[in-house]
Parts: structure tokens; sequence; C-alpha cells
């Protein structure tokens, strides 16, 4: 009798031992679903202007459940930018910091320092590089995207979720002597058509000398 | 006498045309190369290197993942409406929540923004002022506090500071509804933002 009641204790401690630990884990963890996260080991970037730029950046999910995600910028960096290109990237549940997936995105540096040009904005140009760098700062988010987003509320407010690194992008500029590529190319082609019409017209004058003889 | 001097002629267009190829590649050469011509150096260095990574990780509870719903409104005018989920929890709690994953190097700081005003299809407008929030991090019948309400802006601003990631940390919400007398019948929506920024770190646009 004794070692049934002993018996039924010790049961009894089991179950609420198990109750407790999903109590706790309940409190500690709620209930949660697909995550993002970002991982980076770069806050700055020092680019030239007028060039493609590709960074990447380490994205993960370490949350039970699959989900996706994509890199953009934020609006402050889109002003120097003039295009972004990044794909949807498929994130698996438990993938961890250390096993983080790379994403790459590139995008294009408009020009954004003045050049000193004598023809248009193209020819007989120099660039001094009197100005102060340019230095724009924003952040690289990543956005979880549901590919079916039906599952947002119908009535109401839809949520959304994203993760930010911070991204300081200094523009650099490159100064330039003044190119005078553009006489150098006049001056050579008026020298190959001079030379060109005078070894046409020498082969004609021979021609014809040949023809005179002949007769 | 005539021969040499179309010979010399045609000497002189050459000298020009070499003369421009070699002035093409001398001003071209350095943007090509990217190099410029310099004298030798020698030095013995070494490089110290140091590289710093930081990571973090949030993820919706289940509840927020779906949206925030004020349900079917019935008689008007209505002042706080809660969100449906602002007190289906343990103890009466919110079970809006983001959770920051124990796989951060960083405790994180949340932002909350909305896209606008919450509209029909029929572009009847109830405004953003009406949407309001609160946040905490844990959750019971009176936290977060139903007294303070905050109201959504189409800017980011911080809606929860340095929530630990050490695999405890939840920033929990509530969400409430103003809508006037004599609002229009639809369903209104917007769509509300929630950022996760290193702790310390601007929200940003």
């Amino acid at each position: 009798m004794v070692h049934k009641i002993k018996m039924k204790k010790k049961k009894v401690t089991f179950v609420e031992k198990i109750l407790f630990l999903s109590l706790v884990l309940t409190l500690i963890l709620p209930l949660a679903t697909a995550g993002v996260g970002v991982k980076w080991s770069k806050e700055s970037s020092l680019v030239s202007e007028n060039s493609k730029v590709c960074m990447s950046y380490d994205v993960y999910n370490p949350w039970p459940q699959d989900t996706y995600a994509t890199i953009s910028l934020s609006p402050e960096l889109m002003e120097i930018i003039d295009y972004i290109g990044s794909d949807i990237v498929f994130l698996p549940n438990e993938t961890s910091s250390t096993n983080a997936i790379p994403v790459e995105f590139c995008f294009k540096t408009p020009k954004v320092y003045e050049k000193d040009c004598w023809v248009g904005d193209v020819f007989f140009c120099k660039q001094d590089c009197l100005e102060e760098m340019k230095t724009y700062e924003g952040e690289v988010l990543v956005m979880e995207t549901s590919p079916d987003q039906s599952s947002q509320s119908a009535q109401g407010s839809a949520t959304k979720m994203s993760v930010s690194a911070p991204l300081r992008i200094r523009v650099q500029c490159e100064a330039q002597n003044r190119n005078f590529s553009a006489l150098y190319v006049l001056v050579g082609l008026i020298a190959l058509i001079l030379l060109i019409i005078n070894l046409v017209k020498n082969k004609k004058s021979k021609q014809n000398k040949k023809i005179k003889k002949k007769k | 006498m005539k021969k040499k001097g179309v010979i010399f002629y045609r000497l002189i267009l050459i000298l020009i045309l070499l003369a421009v190829i070699v002035l093409l590649i001398v001003q071209n050469l350095p943007k090509v190369t990217g190099n410029s011509i310099t004298g030798f150096a020698t030095s013995g260095n070494t490089t110290s290197n140091v590289t710093i990574t930081s990571y973090l990780s949030i993820a919706f509870c289940d509840n927020l993942s779906t949206g925030i719903w004020f349900g079917e409104v019935a008689s008007l005018p209505v002042t706080n409406q809660n969100g449906t989920h602002n007190a289906d929890g343990a103890s009466s709690g919110s079970t809006y929540c983001l959770n920051v994953s124990a796989d951060s190097n960083t405790n994180v700081d949340f932002c909350t923004k909305a896209s606008g005003n919450l509209t029909t299809t029929g572009a009847d407008v109830i405004v953003l002022a009406n949407e309001t929030w609160n946040n905490a991090t844990t959750t019971d019948a009176t936290t977060p506090s139903y007294a303070t309400e905050n109201i959504l802006t189409t800017d980011y601003v911080k809606s929860g500071g340095n929530v630990a990631s050490d695999g405890t940390g939840v920033n929990y919400y509530r969400f409430w509804l103003d809508i006037p007398g004599g609002q229009a019948a639809g369903t209104y929506n917007n769509t509300v933002f929630f950022k996760g920024v290193n702790t310390g770190n601007p929200c940003g646009a």
C-alpha cells in the first residue's frame, strides 16, 4: 500500500514536471512562425561613381518554419542608386547564423561629381575632385516575403516584418586630366582619309599612265 | 621631284597616325590598367586584421503574422476598439508579439510604421491617427498598458528598445482603433510594418 502510494506520487511528479516544462517553454517562446535574420561584417563601402557594385549579405532563419526573403535598400540609399537587383531567397527552417545563406545584390552608382567639359558633357572633360567626398547613409533591409499573402488579415491591418543592417556608402571621386582623346581621334581620322585619297589618286594616275602607254 | 614630294606627304600622314595612336594609349592607359607609372620601392610589412560581425533575427508570433484585425463593428462611433488578440493570451495578456532569436549577437530595437490610412476599395478612409498601439516586453491583463496609446505614423518610430537576444526577448503589442460615427460601411485595410535594428541604431526610413 505504501509502495503504491509512493509510485503514484512519483507519477504525479513526472507529469507535473512535464507540465511545468511546457508552461515555461510556452511563456519563454510564444508561438513563433517564420522569421528572418541578417548577418553582416561591413557597415561602410567605398565605391567609384558611375560603376556597378555588388555586395553580399548573409540571411538566415533560425525559426521553425520555412520562409522567403528579399534584400533591398532604404530610401536614403535609393537616392543615389540607379537600379538594384536581388532575387527572392528561400530560407529553410532552422538555418542558423553559422549556416547563413549569402545573398548578393548589385546596384549602379550614378555620376555624383561635376566634370568640367569643353563640349557637351562628354568631350574634352577634366575632373579636379575639389568637392568633399559624398557619403550616403542608410540601411540594407531584409524583408520576409511570403509567396502566399492570402493568410494576411482580410479586415484591418496586414503586417510585414524586416531586419536591417546599417550601410554607409562613400562615393569616390577619381581625378582626371583633360581628356583630348576625341581630338586625337579626329586628327587621326583626317590623316587616314587624306592618306586613302592620296593612295587612290596615285593608283588612278598609274592606271591612266598604263592606258596611255598602251595606246 | 614630284614623286619625292608625294612620299614625304604620305610619310607625314603616317607619322600623324602613329602619333595619334601613341597619344590615345598614353591618355587612356591608366584608365584601362588602373595603374600609373611609378618608381620601384622595397619595404617589409605585415597586416593586422579584424572582422567584426553582427547578426540578429526576429519572428512574428502566430497571431501578429496573420495581421491585426479589429473584428466586425456594428454600432458607431467606437473608441478604442480592441485588436482581436489584444487580451487572448495567458493571464489575459496580448498574443500580438515579435520574438528575438537567441541566434543573435546583439539586442534588438523594434520600429513600427504604417503604410497610410485604412481604406476600402471604394476609397472610403479611416485616418491613420485613429489607429493606436502600445508595447511592452512582458504581457498580462494590464501590460502593455491600455492607458497609454501611441498613434501609428507613416514614418518608423521606436516601438521596443533593447529587447534581449538571449532567447527570452519578446516584444508584445496591443492595437486599438477609433471609428467615428457616420463612417461608411466597408472593409478597411492598410499595412503595418515592423523592423528590427541593432540596439542603439536609428529606425531609418
